[in-house]
This record gives structure tokens, sequence and C-alpha cells, in this order.
């Protein structure tokens, strides 16, 4: 055999073209829950949280005292709002911001949501260390007298970007017709609920006297099939616009028993 | 993808799980082709394709551009796991130690690995080819395996194995004659 033969033998071998979907995904979880993202969350957040926020609140403190009086009470409630355990709780467990704040009649109403981005590409597959904690925003009420966070009243996703029953039957459809899902998603489990998804870009507004939450997002219409079996639970995010299934966040608790 | 585009990947990979994940989407395809056409067997593909991956999730934050390119530099840790795994003879491989989480449906991931045997039952030029690359030494199965099958040009070898483009091309000549020898053999 010549040389020049066996290098055209080498080129022209139909190779195996192989995907091993099952092994991808299995692979692709245990890294994502690795101790190397482990190690760097929570510190990584604080410090992300500590970098970016401590000086925003320098600057609108400067602006409050030099410009405007209002932006200081802002400035107030911000800070009350982050001396509260259980919203620097929200802040490094659930990677929570404060993203908005409106001051009216002495109280401060603050807006605490999710900071995550999407992923452009495939499907997101996630842990969440609290599935039973399924809060996606929330409105922090702040007390400036007595200078103390008064309430913290979760969003209500149905009521800021609401579906109709058949959307949310479209939205079983796509998560349940998702390859990825059923290999993540015991065929045991069934769909506890089906509901809208809070959309990702959302501010305050007054509204008749009223501080409300709205979406900036036009259109955008996302929805969240929970899918239980005995005590875990899966949350499959489903776009509706794009008819495509965005992210699977599974609760830790589903790994016990395997290690 | 461009370098700029690649260090701006790899930069947020670095600290966000869900750009790694992205990566991860885009390379796990192409080293576990590359492990299996190195060894010709899917369940010890998948276990050094796993080796690779939390191997370079490990070393990411040390990964600098140094004229090598990410995926020079992942193909050059699952080259390093294949000859590895060849020079302890063993198949006692540390993948025990980061156990993958099982996928609930177990149907799946068996229906799988079936498709995935019959894939590679049906090459069979391929097999007889892999048996005799086999029997070369580890450097010359390497170059064979990156230059025929994967398509790599004679620089992107010279990345992955951290040698001369001079010496690739000498090696890849030596390699040829021997795996001639083996065929006609």
């Amino acid at each position: 055999m010549k040389t020049e033969e066996l290098i055209k033998k080498l080129e022209n071998t139909d190779l195996p073209e192989i995907e091993i979907q099952s092994h991808k995904t299995s692979l692709k979880m245990a890294l994502l829950d690795s101790d190397y993202f482990k190690k760097t969350g929570s510190f990584e957040i604080f410090r992300r949280y500590l970098a970016l926020t401590v000086p925003a609140l320098a600057v609108l403190v400067i602006l409050g005292v030099v410009v405007i009086s209002p932006k200081l009470t802002e400035a107030k409630a911000l800070k009350i709002a982050r001396n509260n355990p259980e919203i620097n709780r929200l802040i490094e467990e659930k990677k929570m911001v404060l993203s908005d704040v409106k001051v009216k009649d002495g109280k401060a109403y603050i807006l605490l949501n999710s900071s995550k981005t999407e992923s452009t590409t495939g499907i997101n597959v996630q842990k969440n260390n609290n599935a039973s904690e399924d809060m996606e925003g929330a409105i922090v009420e702040v007390d400036l007298d007595k200078k103390e966070v008064s309430q913290i009243n979760s969003i209500n996703s149905e009521e800021v970007a609401p579906l109709n029953d058949k959307e949310k039957e479209s939205a079983g459809e796509i998560a349940n017709s998702e390859e990825v899902v059923g290999q993540i998603v015991p065929k045991e489990a069934t769909i506890e609920k089906i509901q809208s998804s809070l959309p990702k870009k959302i501010r305050l507004i007054e509204r008749n006297n009223v501080i409300e939450v709205t979406s900036e997002t036009n259109g955008e219409q996302k929805a969240e099939v929970h899918y239980i079996l005995d005590e875990k639970k899966w949350v499959v995010k489903v776009n509706l616009n794009e008819r495509k299934v965005e992210e699977i966040e599974y609760s830790s608790d589903n790994n016990k028993g395997r290690d | 993808m461009d370098i700029s585009e690649e260090k701006r990947k790899i930069g947020e990979a670095k600290k966000n799980p869900q750009a790694f994940g992205q990566l991860y989407d885009e390379f796990y395809r192409p080293i576990l082709k590359y492990i299996l056409r190195r060894t010709s067997d899917i369940e010890l593909a998948q276990d050094l394709t796993s080796q690779t991956f939390f191997k370079a999730l490990k070393g990411l934050k040390k990964f600098r551009w140094q004229n090598i390119s990410f995926s020079a530099w992942l193909y050059r840790i699952a080259t390093n796991e294949v000859n590895d795994f060849y020079r302890r003879k063993n198949r006692i491989i540390q993948i025990s130690l980061e156990k993958l989480p099982e996928i609930p449906s177990q149907d799946s991931a068996d229906s799988d690995l079936k498709l995935a045997e019959a894939e590679l039952e049906s090459k069979k030029e391929f097999k007889i080819l892999s048996q005799k690359i086999r029997k070369l030494s580890l450097i010359y199965q390497t170059v064979i395996t990156l230059r025929f099958f994967e398509k790599k040009k004679i620089s992107e070898i010279s990345q992955i194995v951290g040698k001369s483009e001079g010496t690739i091309k000498s090696q890849l000549h030596r390699a040829l004659e021997t795996l001639k020898k083996e065929m006609e053999g």
C-alpha cells in the first residue's frame, strides 16, 4: 500500500457520529453542581453585590444630599432594606437585586427581583437550592419613620403578566413534548400547576394612588410548568412566543440518595 | 469563534455557571467524538469526556491566551486523559470520585447508549482502522486521529500537542509509515 492510498483511506473513512444526550445532560448537571461554582457562588455574589451596589448607594446619597432630597429618602430606604436579614438572604440565595424604589406617604416601596440572565442558546438546566420557595420577586415596604422593613410581599406573576387557560395548556404541551424534559423529569411526575412567569424587566409605577408592578417587556409571554413527584419538584420555564423550553430547575433534594 | 468573542465567553464562564453551560454545550460533542475515535469504546469515551470537562472546569481560572485557543486547550486535556488512560492500562479511573447524577429516566440513557453502540458497530472500516492505529505509539495515535479524523490543521495539532509544526509534520510522516506497515502486516 502506498502512503497516498493510506492517506486517502484515512480521509475517506466513514466515522462514527454520536450524540449521547443523557450523558450530556447528566454531566452538565454534575459540572454546574460542582464545588467550583459553589465556592465562587456566595462569595462572588456578595463581592459583586458590594462592588455594584455600594458605589451606587454612595452616588445616591451624594446626589440626595447635594441635589435632590427625595433621592436621599430613597437611599435611606435602600439602606434600611439592605440591613434586613430576610432581604439579605433573598439577595444571596435567590440572586435577587433591589432594582427600583418609589416613596409615598412616609413609606418607601422597593422592587426586589431576579438578577439571573437568560440563556441565549439551548436549555439551561439548573439546581434550585430551595424549590419549595418559588418566589421570583417581591415588593419591600419600608416604614421611613420607624426606619424598618414593615412588609415583604411576594409579587404575583399572574397579576403582572396574566395567561389565559389556552396559553397555559399550550405551555404544558410544549414542556411535555420537550425531549430534555423527558430525560430529567420522571414519567411518573405530574403537573402540579401552570402559571405565568414573572417578566425579567419589571418596574414600579404609581397608578390610582397605589404603587404597582408593571412589565417592561411588551408582548413577551412566558410560563412555568411545575411538576411534582412525592416531595421532588421540577419547574420547566417555557417561552410561549418561541414555543420552546428555556430552563429546567430542579430541587437539590432530588439528588439525595444517589450519592 | 474569533479570539475576542472567545475571550469574552471564557471570562463569563469563569464566574457564571450559565455561561459555562453554554460553552459546554458548544464543545461537548466535538470532544466526545474525538475521544470515541481514539478509543472506539463508548463507555470509556463517556468517562474520559467527563474527566476532561471536570479538569477543564478546575483549570478554567488559570486559563490564559498564550498562543493557544480554548478549543486547542480542551483537546489537549482530552488527549492527555486518553493517553494517561492507555499508559495506566487499567480502567480504574477517577470518575468514581466525580460521580454523575443519574438521569431519572434510565430508559432514555439506555436507549441513547444502544443507539451509540449501533452507530459505532455500523462503521466497520473505521473499527478495523482504529484497531491498527491503537497499535501505534500514543503520539502517533494522537497526530493521526487529530489530522485525519478530526481534520485539524498542522498548526492546530501543534497547539494541542505543544510541539512545533515541524515536529508534528515529521511525527505525522513517521506515524503514516508505521501504520502502513501495520496495515500490510
